[in-house]
């Protein structure tokens, strides 16, 4: 039975029909088009599904769309500021942490909670901080790197 | 997954009403991420999903210096490995939820989803996609696991139980004629069976205040080093004489090495009472590796299970005795 629910994705309100079975993954990409959040395992082993809810990395793929009302959710696409990419997003580009880019938001969406709640992280803690995330190509080096770089710029920018 | 009636109910009492009215085809959700994995496989479809997040009370972290603490089922493990009361007074469980799955679960699962958990048994998730007859857990009525076996042969997964069990925690429960406790000994029946009834929930974990000297740590083995589940898990939790540091009591809890969460009483009992020097530490240790009752699977076998337990054993002793 499928019911109306508003959902709020980027500071922009959605009217959707959803069935209580979908989940928030689903409606983004399927019903909103906003396909930048990645659907890979779709059983919460990967991280390539992970978006904010009220700031709070979560995985959309096991996040039913109907629970997510009344939450602020923020996907990829409403991480930079029109043209202008947001440091994580620029410091992976410069550091060459994207190859396939297919966990890449995921990454984004999980170092950008992180750093907010950790703005001069350690190595160690951004090593843990992006553990639930898988990446099959790079090898998280850059990845890594690039979290530390832009945390840095973030706090210089502050 | 098939789709189902959902309910956001606002207190306790409506989500037990809903639950008695469903009688069993009703399957509670709060933070969503262990149900939907198995719903999405088609192990289980229930007619009606009841999400119980949203009624107030059921997410607090409450302490008293008498009544110890007071932590409502629907906190989340996030809540729990950052709140400061927690870390101060029973770190071991601050340690133990904070090395569940990923930071992104941490998020939303909660205290009561961990304790309630389903069955992880690799036969039980995935037979349905092999096209064979269910197992025990499923309704049906073999084991994959264990030839022969005439009942379930799961170990449960509960990642938060062992620090729980070493601080001598209750469960608190909502029914329909009220409330009542069970002792979290008496909670696990077996993977993905607890002492709760078709129409209760689990409202509150209760605590008591632990004695001074009391100091407590939480170490697990997995392959990856978060998401996975502990191919074995170990709580260790002592109590010190301040006069001469000798070992006033001892709780041992070991997961992932028998069908529930388990007390190792006869490791408990080569502590108590002695100074805990490296080879009284070995004798627990080596104690707690013969009480495990393990079952063997891709994770790791029998044998390397009972290993792990006799190495986090003393590693987890060790650092204990530093924390006491």
């Amino acid at each position: 039975m499928k019911q109306e629910i508003r959902l709020q994705v980027n500071g922009d309100f959605y009217d959707v029909f959803v069935k209580p079975s979908e989940t928030l993954l689903d409606v983004l990409r399927d019903k909103l088009g906003l396909m930048g959040t990645k659907k890979s395992c779709d059983v919460g082993d990967c991280g390539a599904c992970t978006v904010l809810l009220d700031g709070e990395p979560v995985t959309s793929c096991l996040t039913l769309a109907v629970s997510a009302r009344g939450k602020a959710i923020t996907t990829i696409e409403g991480v930079a500021e029109g043209q202008n990419l947001h440091p994580i997003q620029k410091a992976f580009v410069e550091h060459g942490a994207i190859q396939c880019g297919y966990c890449t938001p995921g990454m984004i969406m999980t170092a950008k909670a992180f750093l907010e709640e950790n703005p001069d992280p350690t190595e160690e803690g951004i090593k843990e901080a992006i553990s639930g995330n898988l990446c099959r190509c790079t090898g998280y080096v850059k990845i890594i790197e690039a979290i530390k770089a832009a945390a840095q710029i973030i706090q210089e920018e502050r | 997954m098939k789709t189902f009636e959902y309910f956001e109910p606002a207190t306790v009492s409506e989500a037990i009403s809903l639950l008695s009215k469903y009688k069993g085809r009703a399957k509670v959700i709060a933070g969503s991420t262990d149900l939907l994995v198995t719903m999405k496989r088609k192990i289980v479809s229930p007619e009606c999903l009841i999400n119980i997040k949203k009624i107030p009370h059921l997410t607090c972290v409450d302490y008293d210096e008498r009544e110890g603490f007071t932590i409502g089922a629907l906190t989340t493990l996030h809540a729990l490995e950052t709140s400061l009361p927690i870390k101060e007074k029973i770190n071991v469980l601050a340690q133990a939820a904070h090395q569940v799955a990923a930071r992104r679960i941490r998020s939303v699962a909660t205290i009561g989803g961990n304790l309630c958990q389903d069955s992880k048994c690799l036969y039980y998730t995935r037979i349905h996609s092999w096209g064979r007859a269910p197992c025990h857990r499923g309704g049906g009525d073999i084991c994959y696991a264990v030839k022969g076996a005439k009942s379930c042969q799961a170990m449960a997964t509960a990642e938060t139980a062992p620090a729980l069990l070493c601080l001598n925690a209750r469960a608190k429960i909502a029914g329909p004629t009220g409330e009542r406790h069970v002792a979290l000994e008496d909670f696990f029946i077996s993977a993905g069976v607890t002492a709760l009834q078709d129409d209760e929930i689990l409202s509150a974990i209760e605590i008591p205040n632990p004695p001074a000297h009391t100091g407590g740590v939480y170490l697990k083995h997995s392959l990856r080093g978060s998401i996975d589940f502990a191919i074995a898990g170990v709580a260790v939790v002592l109590t010190l004489e301040p006069r001469n540091g000798a070992c006033n009591d001892a709780r041992i809890s070991l997961l992932g090495v028998a069908r529930i969460p388990m007390r190792a009483r006869r490791a408990e009992g080569v502590l108590k009472g002695k100074t805990v020097v490296d080879n009284v530490i070995d004798q627990a240790a080596l104690a707690a590796s013969e009480e495990a009752r393990p079952l063997g699977d891709i994770f790791g076998s029998a044998a390397y299970r009972r290993k792990l337990v006799n190495v986090l054993v003393k590693m987890a002793t060790k650092e204990a005795l530093e924390g006491a």
